[in-house]
């Protein structure tokens, strides 16, 4: 359902259009956007009766979470490479 | 029937409960009994990848049952307790497992298809030809994952003899369960290590459940106690500094390119019925963080404001006195109870098992096979089941002797070493032209300078884990060595070697 909800936006065409590298390294790379560098100091503000940078970084897991479950549902054949790539 | 009562010295079943762990237990020997019956051949493939049948729902609770330890139930509680909110870093480092499967599970997936592996050390030996390689690796694995044994059966002696209120002593149940684990897995092999898991994964999945209800429905999540929280540790509600924000990121690469190396979790890539089952399994995967260790992280949080004071060891108790508190305060939850021991319980043993298996088919199908290479398929399985037994011996004993370390401190030293494995499979399956010399170097380089730190003086430079500064140097070292000495791939098919 997922995959086919990204097949109708588009989102996958973009996504195997990227070079095989970038593909590799994303899910290393988007790891730095799960941790709240940003926030410094106790804002006061609450979400939930949570502190801004908690939400913030349980909204960034859940994130990486679909971009992970992405790239494997669309990307798989880009990691495996082909049958050349292993002879 | 059963009753539960909350003791100082943490949650204590009652006989009806401990009736029902005893029952769970034994149906694990039935289940264990029903993996023997359903072996289709006397062959390495058969006893170690369940003769590669296993299809979505199999694959699935295998895989999480196996990610998910005592450590987690019961480690990852205490840390939380210890540390707040800032420990939300293991959801993320959870989910970033994942992350490096993608690296490299499907292309492995389809060599071992082609070239029919059956360990980590079946694709070293087949991709590098070396080997010193293979047996470093091998030897990094066996290390890694007996540590992994050492403390989820530490873990697993310490919650029985708190929940049975030290009528079963610490010594007696590991020396019970580690017995009940070697009979069914020596029986069936991989099959009945995976169908156990089924059972182990739906209970996880059923107790996580109630405390999530207990959680959110009865306390009302962590904004409910959000003023004694902030009474009890104003620091937790501060966001991290750079110091610990460089260490989350750490510990989520530590996570990315060391758990996604246990053997016994490649093992279970092999074991996968085809690709597509092996991909849908690894995106529900993605998710489970959301569901398994934000829970236990709240759980942990929560227990600031409502048991406060606990200290140390006695921290790593705070998912029982948590569940005792809850089951005192809805009675009608009275079966989360037993239901949440039973899941740490299965959580650990799936563990234990699946990398107990996995160490026995690394001794046979990698070192043994290395010595003796006309051995049968029967032989191979014989020796195995051996190494099991041994092994099994050696870790009770370790067990019972190390029995006063924190849990915490002996999970990180597994998965520095680990970590260093990370280039070979991950480098070496998308880069033709790497060699086994750079490789090798690379992961000397790693242990080293990782050993060296952890033990050293500061333990984890600038906040960044002594594996992580390994596997920098491991990834240098095989550039340099690489650079220096290119000459291609020196790999040969299996069929050659």
């Amino acid at each position: 359902m997922l995959t086919s909800a990204l097949v109708s936006t588009g989102i996958i065409r973009f996504v195997c259009r990227v070079p095989r590298l970038l593909v590799l390294v994303l899910p290393v790379f988007c790891l730095a956007f799960s941790v709240p560098w940003f926030f410094t100091g106790d804002s006061g503000v609450r979400f939930l009766g949570l502190p801004s940078w908690v939400v913030y970084a349980l909204c960034a897991a859940a994130v990486y979470a679909l971009v992970v479950a992405v790239l494997i549902g669309c990307c798989w054949n880009v990691s495996a490479g082909t049958e050349e790539d292993d002879e | 029937m059963m009753s539960e009562t909350k003791q100082d010295a943490g949650y204590e079943l009652g006989t009806g409960g401990l009736v029902f762990i005893a029952l769970y237990v034994l149906s694990l020997l039935l289940i264990g009994w029903l993996g023997h019956r359903a072996k289709r051949a006397n062959t390495l493939e058969d006893h170690y990848l369940g003769g590669r049948t296993f299809g979505f729902g199999v694959l699935f609770l295998t895989l999480y049952a196996t990610q998910y330890s005592g450590n987690s139930f019961m480690g990852f509680v205490g840390k939380a307790y210890r540390g707040g909110f800032p420990f939300l870093s293991a959801v993320v480092a959870m989910m970033a497992v994942v992350g490096g499967y993608f690296l490299f599970a499907p292309r492995l997936y389809r060599l071992s298809r082609r070239r029919r592996y059956v360990t980590l050390g079946d694709y070293i030996q087949d991709r590098f030809s070396s080997r010193w390689l293979t047996v470093c690796i091998v030897a990094l694995g066996i290390f890694g994952l007996g540590n992994y044994v050492l403390t989820n059966l530490l873990a697993l002696g310490t919650l029985a003899e708190v929940v049975s209120g030290e009528q079963v002593s610490f010594n007696v149940a590991v020396l019970l369960l580690a017995a009940v684990m070697l009979v069914y897995e020596t029986m069936g092999g991989m099959r009945s290590v995976a169908w156990t898991d089924v059972t182990q994964g739906v209970i996880l999945l059923l107790s996580l459940g109630l405390v999530a209800f207990a959680l959110f429905f009865h306390l009302g999540g962590p904004a409910s106690v959000a003023g004694e929280l902030e009474a009890a540790r104003p620091d937790i509600w501060l966001p991290p500094d750079l110091n610990q924000n460089i260490t989350w990121l750490s510990t989520a690469l530590l996570f990315f390119f060391g758990i996604s190396m246990y053997p016994h979790a490649i093992q279970r890539i092999y074991a996968s019925r085809d690709e597509n089952t092996l991909r849908r399994s690894l995106q529900v995967m993605a998710f489970m963080p959301l569901v398994t260790t934000l829970i236990l992280v709240l759980l942990g949080v929560m227990a600031i404001a409502i048991l406060p004071g606990l200290k140390g060891a006695e921290s790593d108790k705070t998912t029982l006195l948590m569940v005792g508190r809850l089951v005192e305060e809805v009675p009608a939850l009275v079966i989360m109870g037993p239901l949440l021991v039973a899941a740490v319980i299965a959580a650990t043993m799936s563990t234990i098992d699946s990398a107990l298996l996995a160490i026995s088919s690394m001794v046979s199908n990698d070192l043994y096979r290395m010595v003796r290479p006309d051995a049968s398929s029967a032989r191979l399985t014989g020796i195995g089941k051996m190494t099991s037994i041994v092994v099994m011996a050696l870790v009770v004993i370790l067990t019972i002797l190390l029995q006063d370390q924190t849990i915490w401190t002996l999970l990180k030293i597994k998965l520095e070493i680990l970590a260093q494995v990370a280039p070979a499979v991950m480098l070496g399956l998308q880069w033709r032209a790497l060699s086994a010399r750079a490789v090798l170097a690379g992961v000397i380089t790693g242990v080293a300078v990782a050993v060296t730190i952890m033990f050293g003086h500061e333990g984890k430079p600038y906040g960044i884990h002594a594996g992580i500064w390994g596997l920098a140097a491991n990834v240098l070292m095989l550039l340099l060595v690489q650079v220096s000495t290119c000459r291609g791939r020196t790999g040969t098919p299996l069929e050659d070697r």
